[in-house]
């Protein structure tokens, strides 16, 4: 068995040897695509296999005319049939048609050291029928496209996307008026494709009045056999002059995230990939990237033709109002005064295109003065208030109000009268009282900014009236959290606190720790006895000094360690200083001291002032060090 | 002569001067609807350095009678400091800010803790609220203090104690969540129709938004005659120093 292999691989070696130099003659150029139709996108492999060889180099064969042509790379192949071995070497091609139409590739001609080669014609037919049927085939393909070389393929570059992302406009009135709102409805189609920063549309039509986008709806509707993302933008729009026009196109700039990706895989994995339906997940996951592409979509052009509004039944006090609306008029307050304001509020609601609706006009307005009117637009309602201020008792009833316009649905024009209402206007004797806020009586055409603002605040209320009193004055940016005056406020008593806290607690400490008290009180004696120490010094009176010197220091280690001075000696307060763990250096002092003190008494011939001193020195020496061991404990 | 005419002048000076009389007097002109010279003495008291809350009221509506919505929602905001619970001066406020183009853009709910930090003393002005506050202090020291000094007094007055620190706690944190708003944060008013508020604090900058007449603002920093601010939406940009005044 072994010895069979190791001989098929050494025939296969010399085969392979052998085959390497071989006649011009011998070669064959042959052209071949992997399917006959397809649709447009889908991808196709165009084959050119040289027979015979396999270090023929790739041809290059161009641009071919609506279709993309991408070089894939080598394949080579050598078989052994009955002794007989031919290789053989295939570049290998990725079509994909742009257009619909039959592709013909080929005959390509190839020159290869000094002999010219002439391969067949291969035929790719891009139908309507294969163009539907490869749609579902073709998003598939979005993903991954085939190639054995590290490269970065952009599915914008290899991949028509109209019929995967595209933009409708639709109006729904082909034939409308003059000034009649026209509905439109832009929509944006998108099927299988990661569109994100969606812009709003541009309907960008001269000649036209737009109304602003409202909110975009969003859903999902079945297209050619294939479910499309909706995003469905709606406005409004009309036309002011008559005529033909075409409508469009309207333009949505967005972003398409596209797979990108970092393929080293054959084309045979890749067309597995394909089957798989665009692609392996866990491929994706590791070889994908996405990046953004900004695109501008446009839709199709519409026609939209304009008449105008028909002169039959025109009434003469039309104003080009055009919809088709409902007027409510109303008159408020009804009983008043000579000179009061008397607020007439017109309201026009339904639908329509609220531009053209003007002010009704008021019939009958004698004996009123009018000021100019304040209107407000709300969606599918326009509110009008007028006011009029009655200038003789003699009016019983508000002016009548005349809304006329066209109905585009029903075409004729119409008229609403509303009015007059009844209102009791009573006579003053004297002036007319100041009314808060009223317009300015005596300059009715006030400019056009205040009387209507004081209009406007008639009708809603008004501000309330003035301050009498000037109320408590106080100095321009007085702020008292920022005076110097409360910070001292709060730091003083806050000071006082702790001192009270720290008296009382030091107080405390007194009574309750009796050590303490002793210690503290041991300190303050030796203090006042230290004076007597100097009196004594000053006086040169030894045995004196050596009396205080040697009681001083008794009763200050007495109280320092709460043991009874009476008696205290230096072998008495010994064990205690070593239990303490007094340094020795100040427990030697302290004995030196007390030793003074006992020599003192027989032998006071040799002590003069300047030893004295000194032994004041020491003790005060003696007294710091046992203070700061204190403080350390 | 001169001497005995010239402590009249004098004296007749001082009342034509007493900020309660021009006051009156600016009144008065209101009354008449002439309501630029009613400024014009409302703003002599101003001069004086004092101020009140009715003079920034009347101020306010003798601004709102001439159709300056903005400097008069900014004087009402200024009265609302002095006099923070007139109802009044709400009304008013409310009033001027409905008539604003950009009504509908209004502070942020505020979160419900301060609401209810805010609610006791949701009507005093800052300085009222510093003074309880003080006054709380005192009072609890002064409690602490009697507490050390006799243990008997602790032991009775400690209701008192607790309801003094409530107090203290209550008007701290009140006092410090509206400082920061109130006194840390500066508020400007947009005092002119409309103003293009740009990217950048140059003329040539793009618009990012417009701002609307009486339209509140944080006054950020003021630069070169430029503002920046932030709307009470977040958005930030710069715009001209002139079309914004602090509150």
């Amino acid at each position: 068995m072994f010895k069979f292999f190791r001989v098929t691989i050494i025939f296969y070696f010399f085969a392979l040897t052998i085959a390497g130099p071989i006649s011009a003659d011998e070669i064959k150029f042959e052209a071949s695509l992997d399917k006959k139709t397809a649709a447009i996108g889908e991808t196709a492999q165009l084959g050119l296999t040289f027979y015979g060889t396999q270090s023929v180099p790739a041809p290059d064969i161009g641009n071919i005319d609506g279709c993309d042509v991408r070089y894939l790379g080598p394949s080579t192949m050598t078989t052994i049939i009955n002794g007989t071995v031919s290789s053989s070497i295939t570049h290998m091609y990725r079509v994909q048609p742009l257009r619909l139409g039959k592709f013909q590739f080929g005959p390509f001609t190839f020159k290869y050291e000094g002999s010219a080669y002439k391969s067949n014609a291969a035929f790719l037919t891009v139908d309507e029928e294969r163009q539907k049927e490869g749609l579902s085939a073709k998003a598939a393909a979005v993903g991954p496209a085939a190639g054995g070389k590290e490269e970065e393929e952009s599915i914008l570059d290899s991949l028509d996307i109209r019929d995967k992302l595209f933009l409708t406009l639709k109006i729904d009135k082909p034939r409308a008026y003059v000034n009649e709102l026209i509905p439109v409805t832009i929509k944006l189609y998108v099927n299988r494709l990661n569109v994100s920063d969606i812009q709003l549309p541009d309907l960008g039509q001269e000649g036209f009045s737009k109304a602003q986008f409202e909110e975009p709806k969003q859903y999902r509707e079945r297209m050619g056999g294939e479910l499309h993302d909706v995003l469905e933008f709606r406005t409004t729009i009309f036309g002011t002059r008559p005529g033909d026009y075409k409508l469009g196109p309207a333009k949505l700039k967005c972003n398409i995230a596209v797979r990108k990706r970092v393929r080293n895989i054959s084309a045979l994995s890749d067309d597995f990939m394909n089957e798989q339906g665009g692609g392996s997940p866990y491929f994706d996951d590791f070889f994908t990237r996405y990046e953004r592409y900004p695109v501008e979509l446009k839709s199709e052009e519409t026609r939209l033709i304009l008449s105008p509004l028909p002169a039959e039944g025109k009434p003469i006090d039309f104003s080009g109002a055009i919809g088709d609306y409902q007027f409510i008029f109303q008159a408020g307050p009804k009983k008043v005064k000579v000179g009061d304001p008397v607020t007439l509020t017109m309201e026009i609601n339904g639908t329509g295109n609220f531009n053209t609706v003007i002010i009704p006009k008021l019939e009958n307005v004698e004996g009123f003065r009018i000021y100019e009117p304040q209107a407000k637009t709300e969606p599918n309602r326009k509110v009008f208030r007028q006011v009029l201020i009655p200038e003789t008792d003699l009016v019983f009833q508000t002016p009548k109000a005349i809304f006329t316009y066209f109905d585009p649905d029903k075409k004729e024009y119409k008229t609403i009268t509303q009015g007059p209402i009844s209102i009791q206007v009573e006579k003053v004797a004297e002036a007319p009282p100041q009314v808060i806020g009223a317009a300015p009586a005596a300059v009715p055409s006030a400019p056009m900014g205040i009387a209507s603002v004081e209009e406007e605040k008639e009708a809603q209320g008004d501000i309330l009236y003035i301050k009498e009193s000037l109320g408590r004055i106080q100095s321009a940016d007085y702020e008292i959290y920022k005076s110097p005056f409360v910070l001292v406020i709060v730091i003083i008593p806050l000071l006082a606190l702790l001192a009270v806290y720290a008296v009382y607690a030091r107080r405390e400490r007194f009574i309750r720790d009796t050590k303490y008290a002793h210690r503290s009180a041991a300190f303050k004696n030796m203090r006042r006895e230290f004076f007597q120490l100097k009196h004594c010094l000053k006086a040169n009176d030894a045995k004196s000094f050596y009396e205080a010197l040697f009681h001083t220091l008794q009763n200050y280690l007495g109280g320092m360690f709460y043991i009874p001075v009476s008696g205290l000696t230096f072998d008495t307060i010994e064990p205690v200083l070593r239990y303490k763990n007094i340094d020795i250096a100040v427990i030697n002092k302290i004995k030196n001291i007390f030793d003074l003190c006992d020599r003192a008494k027989f032998a006071l011939s040799n002590v003069d002032a300047l030893r004295m001193k000194d032994d004041m020195r020491e003790l005060e020496e003696i007294i710091r060090d046992l203070e700061r061991k204190k403080a350390l404990r | 002569m001169f001497l005995v005419v010239c402590p009249g002048i004098l004296s007749a000076k001082e009342a034509s001067d007493d900020p309660h009389n021009l006051f009156s007097k600016g009144n008065a002109f209101y009354e008449r609807k002439e309501y630029e010279k009613a400024l014009e003495e409302y703003t002599k008291i101003l001069n004086s350095d004092i101020e009140s809350g009715p003079l920034y009221y009347d101020i306010g509506n003798a601004f709102f009678k001439m159709g300056k919505i903005g400097y008069a929602i900014l004087a009402y905001k200024k009265a609302q400091k002095l006099i923070t619970g007139d109802r009044d001066l709400k009304s008013n406020l409310a009033y001027a800010q409905s008539l604003t183009e950009d009504s509908a853009l209004r502070l942020p709910p505020q979160n419900s803790l301060i609401w209810l930090i805010r609610l006791p003393f949701g009507d005093f002005n800052l300085n009222t609220v510093a003074s309880i506050l003080l006054a709380s202090y005192l009072t609890l020291i002064i409690l602490m203090v009697f507490g050390i000094m006799n243990p008997v007094f602790k032991t009775r007055a400690s209701f008192p104690f607790y309801l003094a620190l409530l107090l203290f706690l209550m008007t701290l944190a009140n006092f410090s969540t509206r400082y920061y708003t109130e006194e840390a944060l500066t508020h400007g008013i947009t005092v002119v129709k409309e103003s293009e508020c740009k990217y950048e604090p140059i003329d040539k900058s793009t618009t990012y938004y417009t701002l609307k007449e009486g339209q509140e603002v944080l006054v950020l920093a003021t630069r070169n005659g430029w503002r920046r601010v932030k709307r009470l939406d977040g958005k930030l940009a710069w715009v001209k120093k002139e079309a914004i005044e602090e509150i």
